[in-house]
């Protein structure tokens, strides 16, 4: 193993921000930083790791005592499933298949790997009654409904109709369904290199220049009425959609020999990757980061472990 | 009734023995080898396939999964000669990777920490 050098390469994390879902909620769920000198394999593998392999808590087992409601007892399981519960301190509860208090039977009960909600909600004489997510109680106060979205609604009752159930929520990942996944939004772009040919340009007249860069739809470009000149404004918009290639070529034609020598040339800068981290409360973006990067982690040495005992 | 258990994609069934990673030499071809990845899919696929062909000892590495309801993958080697078996240069590029991803554990809280040093806004002084 000597003569293989190391391959590996000095990746940077920089320049994070911290922003509001909601603006005024004062609940920072989205965070957005840019990870430099990596691999475009690195960053795909952190983002469907985010998406789906971070574990968080999500209601799996409906008992339902009473439901008199207009919406049927799978309905109303599968929305109970759906409302995302607060997930920081994952990492101390087991899932609910290796756990070892509990049998192989149908019911994780533990404190170690399941925890109890309880709903018991009727109808009010006088006007109809929202049953939402904050009228939960859980045998955890650590986990339950997320602050932000404590009024997701579950079902509306009238006098007369009641709902009684009791949830028990279990660690998961979003690889066995998309309930437990704890990101809304996780992506990651590619900020590109915008070069402008500005002798090209000059060929255009003002009205030339001004319908140009208006046929940017992300409006990229900027035109500046008075020096007559095109800059490039925002790059991070850029979603490489060509328009203002297609158009630049409608203008003022293909250029010789074959070759286009276009009004702009956009590439996408290597190596270089802006994530965007929208949590849905559950856990806080930065911990949705750290735990992917762990897992990712935690495969490669599971794998390099069987290779070497293989080997051996 | 026909449903399969949905575990199934992603944990190990240990029981009837299944084990991460099963090699196969190649037949046919020098200095070539199949590993099967069990319950893996393009997630770790993909990150090994393309550290290992930044490895100039490695000739020839790609991937496949074979269908989404078949939870393995299928990763094809070849290196350069026969001092360098295939097993090696996975495990290198694993070492690599974990590396890697280590490195970026430290940058980022790095990071988080030199964000804090420069702002204290008070409203983000509850976020940690």
């Amino acid at each position: 193993l000597q003569n293989l050098m190391a391959l590996y390469r000095d990746a940077t994390v920089h320049s994070l921000s911290w922003k509001e879902a909601t603006t005024g909620n004062k609940i920072f769920s989205i965070l957005n930083f840019v990870l430099t000198g990596s691999d475009l394999s690195v960053a795909n593998t952190l983002r469907r790791t985010m998406i789906a392999e971070v574990p968080t808590f999500a209601i799996d087992q409906v008992h339902i005592q009473e439901n008199t409601t207009c919406l049927n007892d799978e309905f109303v399981a599968h929305r109970l499933g759906l409302i995302p519960l607060t997930s920081d301190t994952i990492d101390e509860y087991e899932y609910a298949r290796s756990c070892k208090n509990c049998t192989k039977e149908n019911l994780p009960t533990c404190s170690r790997c399941s925890i109890k909600l309880e709903l018991a909600v009727s109808g009010l004489p006088d006007k109809t009654t929202l049953v939402t997510a904050s009228d939960f109680h859980s045998s955890n106060p650590e986990v339950c409904p997320v602050p932000n979205f404590e009024k997701i609604p579950i079902v509306k009752l009238r006098k007369g109709q009641e709902l009684r159930l009791t949830c028990i929520a279990i660690k998961g990942t979003a690889q066995e369904h998309a309930k437990w996944s704890p990101t809304c939004c996780t992506v990651f772009r590619v900020e590109p290199d915008i070069e402008l040919n500005q002798t090209k340009l000059q060929l255009l007249g003002n009205e030339g220049k001004k319908a140009w860069v208006d046929s940017c739809p992300t409006r990229v470009f900027d035109f500046d009425e008075v020096s007559g000149n095109v800059s490039v404004a925002k790059p991070e918009c850029c979603t490489y959609c060509d328009e203002c290639i297609k158009d630049g070529r409608m203008r003022i034609g293909y250029g010789e020999g074959g070759e286009y020598d276009d009004l702009v040339t956009i590439r996408p800068q290597e190596g270089t990757f802006h994530f965007t981290i929208e949590g849905t409360g559950a856990m806080k973006p930065e911990q949705i980061f750290l735990t992917a990067i762990d897992r990712v982690n935690d495969k490669l040495k599971m794998m390099l472990d069987c290779l070497n005992q293989s080997m051996n | 009734m026909n449903a399969p258990e949905r575990t199934q994609a992603f944990v190990l069934d240990e029981d009837s023995g299944e084990v991460k990673i099963v090699y196969s030499a190649d037949t046919k071809v020098a200095n070539a080898g199949t590993f099967r990845l069990n319950k893996e899919d393009h997630t770790v696929g993909n990150l090994l396939r393309m550290q290992l062909l930044r490895d100039p000892n490695v000739r020839f590495a790609g991937y496949y999964h074979p269908h989404p309801l078949v939870y393995f993958l299928d990763m094809k080697i070849q290196t350069n000669n026969s001092t360098v078996a295939p097993v090696e240069v996975l495990s290198s590029a694993i070492e690599d990777l974990a590396n890697e991803t280590d490195h970026l554990i430290t940058q980022f809280q790095d990071a988080m920490e030199s964000w804090k040093r420069e702002n204290d806004h008070a409203e983000m002084a509850t976020q940690f």
